[in-house]
């Protein structure tokens, strides 16, 4: 199973860390998790993807239906540190161009310094 | 001292030595206290308890244990007991007892005169019960367990006679404290059988002046049944010829002795079964062990040929084996072998087949005319044992491009054609082994072209069983040869054998399951890298193929290593989008199996997927560009398949099959 770490390093921040495979077998909660904590109301998720190390196409659908569920609430949602594979994947699929992705998780919290795709 | 205080002192003394091993002696108000008791010298604590009248809790000193007992506190009479042994197994209560016996007997004459003898007993009893656990601790089988116990009764109780009868399926034994045989048992177990509970002689009576048993004459008969674990095992009986001497206080007696001895026969059945159990286990062992030690330990070597075994039983031993010998003029000789009927006797013959299969191969050169001797020679071992045997020998020409074959009742064999991508079968061309002793066979000759594949199983493999009652069959097992050729034989083997587990989904194995593979080499594919894999139609097994295709990285004809985790990471994911999909749609939950391989070309980076799920349905929408401000949900899959592929072509197979071609081309990566 896929472990899923939970950080709250400022008042409306909410630092999502998924470990391991994003796929098939784990998205839904992945996508779960997310839908969660945007009924919370929080301001920006940050879905840090350093320790994801495979992610497939419903990985991408998990968080394609976080961003969605955080936009009704009048949130965002980020990503951080995207490996080489996941990347990839988003590029593949185009949605690099709607997620805003950050080499860290600071730069991601001071919205600052995009990661070019 | 009274006399009676010195019949009982006599009589518990040597009770005590024979129980422990160690000594006691007693102490009056008045008499001098001893300095040693058989030989031991009194501890100094111990002389000072006896000074101070204590009542001590078992001192252990240097390894012996002393107690020194005092009368219970509302009795009158000053009488101390002095004991030593050399282990404590609860001991103190028994002393109590003793001491307030001796100390009535003392102070009061008139009481101990009526008490004496009841109160012997009573101690005879409760040492009675001790020595049981003894007994139950040392006998090592139960004939002699049975015969202590009613020796022991025979001095605690007065009766002439103490019997026990053990009943178990085999029937019924009896043990008698005089060693004479015990009439009429049948009668006494079947009556306490249905009663349940101690039986006097009236009401035994007419029971045994129906079969017109001498036990009607008797005195007196008292019986109880022996229970354990709800059980009846066996009846323990008192027999005397005093008329009525059996009053309540020995049925009492003899209902709670037969309480412990019904415990102590089980547990000591129990024992047994269990030692015996483990004695199978151990010889079953020496017997696989042995059976192993027959298998070829080496397989020749033909050039144009690969040629694998695999053997895996069911049990610790089994009916089907495999063999090798060289015939008469030299060319390699297989065998695969069932023996029908499993279990030990199943086992040895396989022993006396393989010798013959041996010996004989050694003088001939044709399959039949070996089948027929081979047929000759076993049939009346066979006969004897009801036994039968299918065989298939194969003789291997020496330049790889063929082979002969004869099979005495023996499975289809599976010969695949490497051209038309199709299996042949090769039947059966005579009766099994042990059938009819002047049987004749045939052998038949066949070509082999590159590629072609013989496959020799055993049913253990087309009999494979899922949860839902189906079976593997030919076309499962023709399925994954397809699906995996042209990985080499023992990889193919492999999956096979992988198959088989993925197919049961946990079912035990339930037959023994044999497998030989020759395979004639085609040059073309020789240089190829193929890695076969079988997963089972389930979302989470997908992973497995993620990481075995993410792992062939090293395999790549890429010199960047960076690059070349990069390629394989993205093919792994195309894979895992298209598996994924298929689970999804062609399966929806049903059980069923992925079979495929991968090749790694000087050019291209191949994946060939089967299953026999429902045929794919393609999209009915086009891709179009994903909307940043409305992003879809779903539908990445494709996006991704189609973005890390080069092609990815689908095709309905004839029978019901999918087949995916996925291609990644190398040039132009780096």
């Amino acid at each position: 199973m896929m472990n899923i770490d939970i950080e709250y390093p400022q008042s409306g921040h909410v630092v999502v860390r998924p470990h391991g495979r994003v796929d098939a077998d784990s998205a839904q909660s992945l996508k779960d998790k997310l839908r969660e904590i945007a009924q919370t109301g929080a301001e920006s998720v940050i879905v840090d993807l350093h320790a994801v190390d495979f992610i497939d196409s419903s990985g991408l659908s998990a968080l394609v239906s976080g961003l969605k569920a955080l936009r009704q609430h009048g949130g965002v949602l980020n990503l951080s540190q995207p490996q080489t594979q996941a990347l990839t994947a988003l590029r593949l699929t185009m949605l690099d161009r709607v997620f805003p992705i950050f080499t860290s998780v600071e730069e991601a919290l001071n919205e600052g310094d995009l990661l070019k795709p | 001292m009274d006399v009676d205080l010195l019949g009982i002192v006599k009589r518990i003394k040597p009770l005590w030595q024979s129980l422990t091993d160690g000594g006691l002696c007693v102490i009056t108000e008045g008499g001098n206290s001893p300095g040693s008791i058989r030989g031991k010298k009194l501890p100094a604590t111990v002389r000072h308890a006896v000074r101070e009248k204590a009542r001590l809790e078992p001192l252990e000193i240097r390894g012996n244990f002393w107690w020194v007992i005092s009368p219970s506190p509302y009795l009158r009479g000053q009488v101390q007991l002095v004991a030593w042994a050399t282990e404590d197994r609860g001991w103190k209560d028994l002393l109590q007892s003793w001491t307030d016996m001796l100390t009535i007997a003392c102070s009061e004459t008139a009481v101990a005169d009526r008490l004496t003898e009841a109160l012997v007993e009573a101690w005879d009893r409760l040492t009675f019960l001790y020595e049981l656990t003894h007994i139950a601790g040392h006998a090592t089988e139960l004939p002699s367990m049975l015969n202590s116990i009613v020796r022991l009764l025979s001095q605690v109780v007065s009766a002439e006679e103490v019997f026990i009868v053990t009943v178990d399926d085999a029937g019924w034994e009896s043990v008698t404290a005089s060693g004479q045989p015990l009439v009429s048992p049948s009668v006494l177990v079947e009556n306490v059988y249905y009663v349940g509970r101690p039986l006097g002689l009236a009401e035994l009576k007419p029971a045994l002046e129906r079969v017109d048993s001498p036990l009607a004459e008797v005195g007196d008969l008292l019986i109880a049944p022996l229970i354990g674990e709800g059980d009846l095992s066996g009846v323990i009986g008192l027999m005397d010829s005093q008329e009525g001497c059996f009053d309540s206080s020995v049925v009492q007696l003899l209902a709670s002795v037969a309480e412990q001895v019904g415990g102590l026969i089980q547990a000591a059945k129990a024992r047994v079964e269990r030692e015996e159990s483990q004695r199978l286990e151990h010889e079953l062992e020496i017997a696989a062990g042995i059976q192993a030690s027959l298998l070829p330990t080496s397989l020749p070597q033909i050039p144009g040929l690969e040629l694998v075994a695999y053997l895996r039983p069911a049990h610790h031993i089994g009916g089907d084996f495999y063999d090798v010998a060289e015939a008469k003029t030299g060319e390699p000789m297989l065998m695969l072998a069932d023996v029908a009927g499993k279990g030990s006797p199943a086992a040895i013959l396989t022993a006396v087949v393989h010798a013959t299969f041996r010996g004989e191969a050694l003088h001939r050169r044709d399959p039949a005319e070996l089948l027929r001797l081979m047929n000759r020679l076993l049939h009346p071992d066979l006969e004897k044992a009801e036994a039968f045997v299918t065989a298939v020998i194969v003789r291997l020409e020496s330049d790889g491009r063929g082979f002969s074959y004869a099979s005495a009742g023996h499975a289809d064999c599976v010969l695949w054609r490497r051209r038309e991508e199709k299996v042949e079968l090769l039947g059966a061309t005579g009766l099994p082994l042990g059938i009819d002793s002047s049987a004749i066979y045939r052998s038949e000759q066949i070509t082999l072209d590159p590629g072609d594949i013989l496959l020799l199983y055993s049913d253990g493999v087309t009999e494979a069983e899922n949860p839902d009652g189906g079976i593997l069959g030919l076309q499962g097992l023709s399925d994954i040869i397809d699906a995996t050729y042209p990985a080499r034989a023992e990889e193919q083997i492999k999956v096979i054998v992988e198959s088989l587990d993925v197919y049961r989904h946990g079912l035990p194995l339930r037959d023994d399951v044999a497998l030989m593979m020759v395979r004639a080499l085609n040059k073309d594919e020789e240089k190829a890298k193929v890695f076969p894999f079988v997963i089972p139609a389930e979302v989470l097994f997908v992973r497995q193929l993620v990481d075995l295709v993410r792992n062939l990285s090293s395999n790549l004809p890429i010199r960047s290593s960076k690059l070349r985790r990069q390629v394989a990471d993205n093919f792994a994911l195309a894979i895992s989008e298209v598996v994924t999909n298929q689970i999804q749609h062609a399966f929806s939950g049903q059980e069923g199996q992925i079979h495929g391989r991968i090749s790694i070309g000087s050019s291209q980076l191949i994946a060939d997927l089967y299953d026999r799920g429902a045929p794919f349905q393609p999209p009915d929408r086009p891709i179009v560009p994903v909307d940043p401000d409305d992003p879809p949900e779903r539908g990445y899959g494709l996006r991704l398949v189609r973005g890390l592929l080069d092609r990815v072509e689908t095709r309905r197979l004839e029978g019901g099959r999918n087949h995916w071609h996925l291609v990644k081309e190398l040039t132009g990566v780096e």
